[in-house]
C-alpha cells in the first residue's frame, strides 16, 4: 500500500516535471539528468554549441520590463516591520518599484506567520510564487517540499533560459550552487545569498567597557578564560556589581554552540562541526567537561547570573542597562546595538566587543558564529504556477546589478543617494521623521532587514550597524578560523529525515537540560561520564553517522 | 437494582419491538417538528464541529504533510503505527508520562475537595454582604488570563518574590534563585496556583447545588436533635453528592490531558525532570518542529486512555453508590 503510494506520487512528480520542461520549450528530459556542475561552469559560451540551434536567446539577459507579462500571485507572510502601516507588501515602496521595474504584475497572498504558511501549503492551490523559510518552518526543508509536490524544481537549462542572471550567481561559487540544490542537483529557488564572508559573522560577548577602563583594564587584551574571570571577579569586588554576567539559558546554548567560550578548552564548538570532512559532535566530547568545569567555578563564585535558567531576554536587557550587570552576550543589532541606542544619553556608558575566549593571548578562537552562504527564505516557484518561465524571469531581477540595488538600497533619491559612487541611505531610512526603527523604515523600500532572491550587501549591514562600538566589535567578533570547521548547508537524505529530526531533538533536550543542571551544580560534574553514556544510549552515534553520510554527499556532489 | 435494570431492559425492548425506528422517527418529527427544528442547530454544530473534524485523526497513522493533504500523505511504518511506537520507544515516555500522572492526581488531590469545602463553608456564613465579599474574591482569579498569571506566578516565585521571600523567612529556601530552577517546587507551585484560580470558580457549581436542597430537611434534622456538623454530614453531603460524583467523573476523564499552555508558561529546561508533560513534549515535537502526525498520534493515545477511565470510573460508582453519568 505504502509502496503504492510512494510510486503514484512519484509519478505525479515526474509527470508534473516532464510537463515543465516541455513548456519552457526545450528538448528537456535530457538537461535534468545532466548534472549543472558540468553543464554550467562555463554557461554562457558552451550552451549554444550543446542545445544547438532551437534556443534563440539561452542565455542571454532578460529584458526588464518584461513586455506582456500576466500577473502573478505571491504568497508573503506579513512582516510586523511594516504590517501595521500596511495592508499589502504592493503598497510598500519596495512592492511597486519591484512591479514597475519588471513589468510583472503582483497579487499578493498574504498569511499571518509561518503557521498559517503552512496551512497555505495544505490548500491545492497554491500562490505562484511564495517567499518562506522552508529550512526552518517547513519539515524536512525545501528538499522535501519538492517531494511533497509544493515547488517546481528547476534544471540548469531552465535557469540559463530564464534566470541567466542567478545562473551566473550560482555558478560564481560551490557552496551557493549546492546550498541552493538538492541531492539530484535540482535548484530549489531563488535563495537568499550572503555577498560577503563577513556578513556571516557578528555575535559576541559584549562588555561594559567604562568599568573595565575604571579598574585599569584594556579590553582588547582580554581573550583567555583566566583573564574573563578575573575581569568578572573584578567587577564582583571592586565594582560592587551585583550580576556581573547576566543571560538567557538562550544565550547559553549560543555561547556554546557558537564556539564563544568554548575554545581555551580545545572545544570547538558544542555544537555539530567537521574536521576535514569528519563530523563531529562537540556536546559529545570529553573536552566538553572542562568548558562546563570553567561555568560552574564562575556559577559557584557569584560571577554569573544565578537565574538564567529562568530568565528572559528582557530581563537581560534591563541589567545590562540598569548597570545591574557588566558582560552579556548578542547579536551585532540586537544586543550592543539595541543598549548603546538605548544609553546613549547616558554619561560614562559605553560597551565594546569581548573577543572569543581563547588559550593563549593573541589566539584566533577556533570557532565563532557563522551563516551558510544561503540562508533563510527563499522565493520558490510552485507547481500550482501556469507560466513558469515568467515567474523564474521574475524573481531572476533581484540578481541583476539594477534588482540588486532595488532589494538592497531601495530607491534611489527616496530611500538612498549615491554619494561618491556608493550608495547610502537616506535620512528617511536612518533617522526616520515619523520615528520609524532602522529596520521598520528599511521594511517600505527594501527587503534587505529581512531575506528575500537577491544577494546580501556587506554595504547594507555596515551602514545599519553603523556606531563605531558595533563596528569596532564586529570585527573582534570576527578574528576566528570558523570556515575551517563549520559544516556546510548538508542535505539529510530523504529516508534519513525522520530518523534524524527525532534523534536531534530528543538529545538536543537532554544535553541543554543537563548543561544547565551541570552549571548550576545540582548535578555533580563527576556525573559527566554517565552523561556521555546516555547520549551513547539516546543514539548519538547514529545521529553524527547520518550528519556523517549527509556531509560525504555534499562533498561529493 | 439488578431487578430495576431488567425491567427498564424489557420496557425497551417492547417498544422497539413494536415499530422500527424509521417509523418511530418519522412520527415524532411530524409532531415535535418544532422541537426538532430548534434542536437543528445544535445538532449541526456538533456535526460540523465535533464528528467533521474527526476523520482528521487519520493524521495519526500517517507521515502527514500539509501540501499532501490527509488523504494523500503516506501511511506511517509499522502499519500506521510509526507514531505510537516511536512515543512509547522515546527516551523521554516514562518521564512525560510519570509527570503527567503526578500533576494530575496531585492537582485532583488539592483541587477537587477545596470548592466543596468553601462552599460548605460560605453556607453557613450568615452575614451576607462577608459571604459576598469572599466569594467574589475567591473567583476573581477565574477571570485573569492564563498568560497573566502565569507571570504574575514567575514574579511570586522569583528570587525576590513575595512567595520566596515567606518561603526564606521560614528558613526554607535561600532565595537566591527563583523556586522555578528547582525541580522540587514545580509541582507544589503548579498545584496551588491552580487552586487559587479555580477554587472560587468551581464553588459557584456547589453553592447552586446547596441552595436546591429542601429546606424542611434540615428542620426535621434539628428536631430530631442534629447539631451543626451533623446537618452537614447527613442533610448538606448527601444533597451534594450527585453533584460531586458527576464532576468527579468529568475530572478523571482528563486525567492524561494536563493543558500543555500553564506548563510551558512556567517550565524552562533545568525543570524538564519534573515539569515536563505529554502534551508538552508534543507541543515542542509537533507544533515546533512541524510533525503533526506524532502529536496527532499522542493526541489520540491520550484521548482513548481518558475515555477508558471515564468508563471505569462510572462503571464503579455505578457499581458502589448507584450513581453516574449513564
Amino acid at each position: 500500500m505504502k509502496k503504492e503510494i510512494r510510486k503514484c506520487i512519484a509519478l505525479c512528480i515526474a509527470t508534473g516535471m516532464t510537463a515543465g520542461l516541455v513548456a519552457c520549450g526545450g528538448d528537456g528530459g535530457t538537461a535534468a539528468s545532466e548534472p549543472p556542475g558540468t553543464a554550467v561552469a562555463d554557461n554562457k559560451e558552451n550552451i549554444p554549441s550543446s542545445v544547438p540551434g532551437e534556443l534563440p536567446d539561452a542565455g542571454t539577459s532578460v529584458h526588464y520590463p518584461i513586455q506582456g507579462a500576466e500577473k502573478l500571485t505571491f504568497g508573503m507572510a506579513l512582516a510586523n516591520e511594516w504590517s501595521d502601516r500596511f495592508d499589502s507588501w504592493t503598497d510598500l515602496p519596495i512592492g511597486r518599484a519591484v512591479q514597475e521595474k519588471t513589468g510583472v504584475e503582483l497579487e499578493m497572498v498574504h498569511v499571518a506567520d509561518n503557521k498559517a504558511m503552512n496551512l497555505l501549503l495544505a490548500s491545492p492551490d497554491l500562490p505562484d510564487i511564495i517567499l518562506f523559510n522552508f529550512q526552518n518552518n517547513y519539515s524536512g526543508g525545501e528538499i522535501k517540499a519538492i517531494e511533497d509536490g509544493v515547488i517546481f524544481p528547476m534544471d540548469a537549462e531552465f535557469l540559463q533560459q530564464n534566470a541567466p542572471d542567478y545562473w551566473e550567481v550560482l555558478n560564481s561559487n560551490e557552496n551557493i550552487m549546492k546550498g541552493s540544490t538538492n541531492q539530484q542537483n535540482q535548484v530549489f529557488g531563488f535563495t537568499f545569498i550572503m555577498g560577503d564572508d563577513k556578513i556571516k559573522t557578528g555575535y559576541g560577548l559584549t562588555v561594559r567597557d567604562d568599568w573595565c577602563e575604571q579598574l585599569g583594564l584594556d579590553v582588547a587584551q582580554i581573550d583567555t578564560a583566566e583573564e574573563f574571570h578575573d575581569m568578572l571577579s573584578r567587577f564582583k569586588s571592586e565594582l560592587n556589581v551585583e550580576i556581573p554576567m547576566t543571560f538567557t539559558s538562550k544565550n547559553l546554548e549560543e555561547l556554546l554552540d557558537y564556539g564563544t567560550i568554548t575554545s581555551p578548552f580545545g572545544l570547538v564548538t558544542r555544537d555539530v562541526y567537521q574536521k576535514e570532512g569528519t563530523v563531529h559532535i562537540g556536546y559529545a566530547e570529553k573536552e566538553y567537561k572542562d568548558v562546563l568545569a570553567y561555568l560552574n567555578q564562575l556559577y559557584n563564585e557569584g560571577l554569573l547570573d544565578a537565574n538564567f535558567s529562568t530568565n528572559d531576554a528582557a530581563t537581560v536587557t534591563a541589567n545590562m542597562l540598569s548597570g545591574t550587570s557588566g558582560v552579556s552576550t548578542g547579536a551585532l543589532g540586537g544586543g550592543i546595538g539595541t543598549w548603546l541606542q538605548t544609553n546613549r544619553d547616558v554619561e560614562g556608558y559605553s560597551l565594546a566587543g569581548l573577543h572569543n575566549l581563547v588559550e593563549n593571548d593573541g589566539d584566533k578562537s577556533l570557532y565563532g558564529f557563522y551563516k551558510t552562504d544561503v540562508i533563510g527564505k527563499t522565493a520558490v516557484i510552485t507547481n500550482s504556477c501556469e507560466n513558469k518561465e515568467l515567474a523564474a524571469q521574475f524573481l531572476n531581477y533581484g540578481y541583476t546589478d539594477e534588482g540588486h540595488m532595488l532589494y538592497v538600497f531601495g530607491v534611489e533619491g527616496e530611500s538612498y543617494e549615491m554619494v561618491d559612487g556608493e550608495p547610502q541611505y537616506t535620512e528617511y531610512i536612518m533617522h526616520n521623521p515619523d520615528g520609524l526603527t532602522v529596520k521598520k523604515a528599511m521594511s517600505e523600500y527594501t527587503l534587505s532587514w529581512d531575506n528575500g532572491p537577491f544577494v546580501q550587501d556587506l554595504r547594507q549591514k555596515l551602514q545599519s550597524a553603523s556606531m563605531p562600538e558595533q563596528l569596532a566589535a564586529w570585527d573582534v567578533w570576527d578574528d576566528t578560523t570558523v570556515e575551517e570547521y563549520f559544516l556546510p548547508k548538508i542535505a539529510i537524505a530523504q529516508e534519513d529525515l525522520a530518523e534524524y529530526s527525532s534523534l536531534r531533538s530528543d538529545i538536543k533536550t537532554y544535553v541543554n537540560e543537563m548543561t544547565i543542571k551541570f552549571v548550576r551544580g545540582t548535578e555533580s560534574l563527576d556525573h559527566f561520564d554517565e552523561y556521555l553514556a546516555t547520549l551513547e544510549s539516546m543514539g548519538v552515534s547514529r545521529l553524527t553517522e547520518i550528519i556523517q553520510a549527509a556531509t560525504d554527499e555534499y562533498y561529493a556532489r | 437494582m439488578k431487578k430495576a435494570d431488567n425491567i427498564r431492559q424489557a420496557k425497551r425492548q417492547a417498544e422497539t419491538g413494536k415499530r422500527s425506528f424509521g417509523i418511530r422517527l418519522e412520527k415524532d418529527l411530524k409532531r415535535n417538528y418544532g422541537a426538532y427544528l430548534l434542536f437543528l442547530p445544535v445538532a449541526l454544530y456538533y456535526i460540523l464541529f465535533a464528528y467533521k473534524p474527526m476523520y482528521g485523526i487519520l493524521v495519526a497513522f500517517k507521515d502527514f504533510t500539509p501540501a499532501r493533504g490527509v488523504w494523500e500523505s503516506p501511511w506511517t511504518s509499522g502499519y500506521g503505527f510509526g507514531h505510537f511506537i516511536s512515543f512509547f520507544k522515546s527516551f523521554y515516555f516514562t518521564r512525560v508520562l510519570k509527570n503527567t500522572l503526578i500533576i494530575s492526581f496531585s492537582t485532583l488531590l488539592v483541587t477537587f475537595p477545596a470548592p466543596i469545602v468553601l462552599a460548605l463553608l460560605l453556607n453557613e456564613v450568615r452575614g451576607t454582604k462577608f459571604k459576598r465579599t469572599i466569594q467574589t474574591l475567591s473567583y476573581m482569579p477565574h477571570f485573569i488570563s492564563l498568560v497573566v498569571i502565569c507571570s504574575m506566578l514567575r514574579l511570586f516565585v522569583a528570587d525576590n518574590g513575595i512567595v520566596t521571600g515567606f518561603l526564606k523567612t521560614l528558613g526554607i529556601v535561600d532565595g537566591t534563585y527563583s523556586l522555578l530552577s528547582m525541580e522540587n517546587y514545580f509541582v507544589p507551585i503548579y498545584v496551588f496556583s491552580g487552586l487559587w484560580q479555580t477554587v472560587g470558580w468551581n464553588a459557584i457549581i456547589y453553592m447552586s447545588a446547596l441552595s436546591g436542597i429542601d429546606q424542611g430537611l434540615y428542620e426535621a434534622a434539628r428536631i430530631d436533635g442534629a447539631g451543626k456538623f451533623k446537618q452537614m454530614w447527613h442533610v448538606t453531603l448527601p444533597g451534594l453528592m450527585p453533584t460531586i460524583v458527576m464532576l468527579l467523573i468529568l475530572r478523571i476523564g482528563q486525567i492524561m490531558s494536563i493543558g500543555h499552555e500553564k506548563i510551558i508558561l512556567l517550565y524552562n529546561e533545568e525543570i524538564y525532570s519534573t515539569a515536563d508533560v505529554i502534551s508538552s513534549f508534543v507541543y515542542r515535537k509537533g507544533l515546533l518542529e512541524y510533525n503533526w502526525g506524532f502529536s496527532t498520534a499522542v493526541g489520540l493515545f491520550n484521548s482513548v486512555i481518558n475515555f477508558m477511565l471515564v468508563l471505569m470510573a462510572n462503571r464503579i460508582s455505578r457499581k458502589t453508590i448507584d450513581m453516574g453519568l449513564w
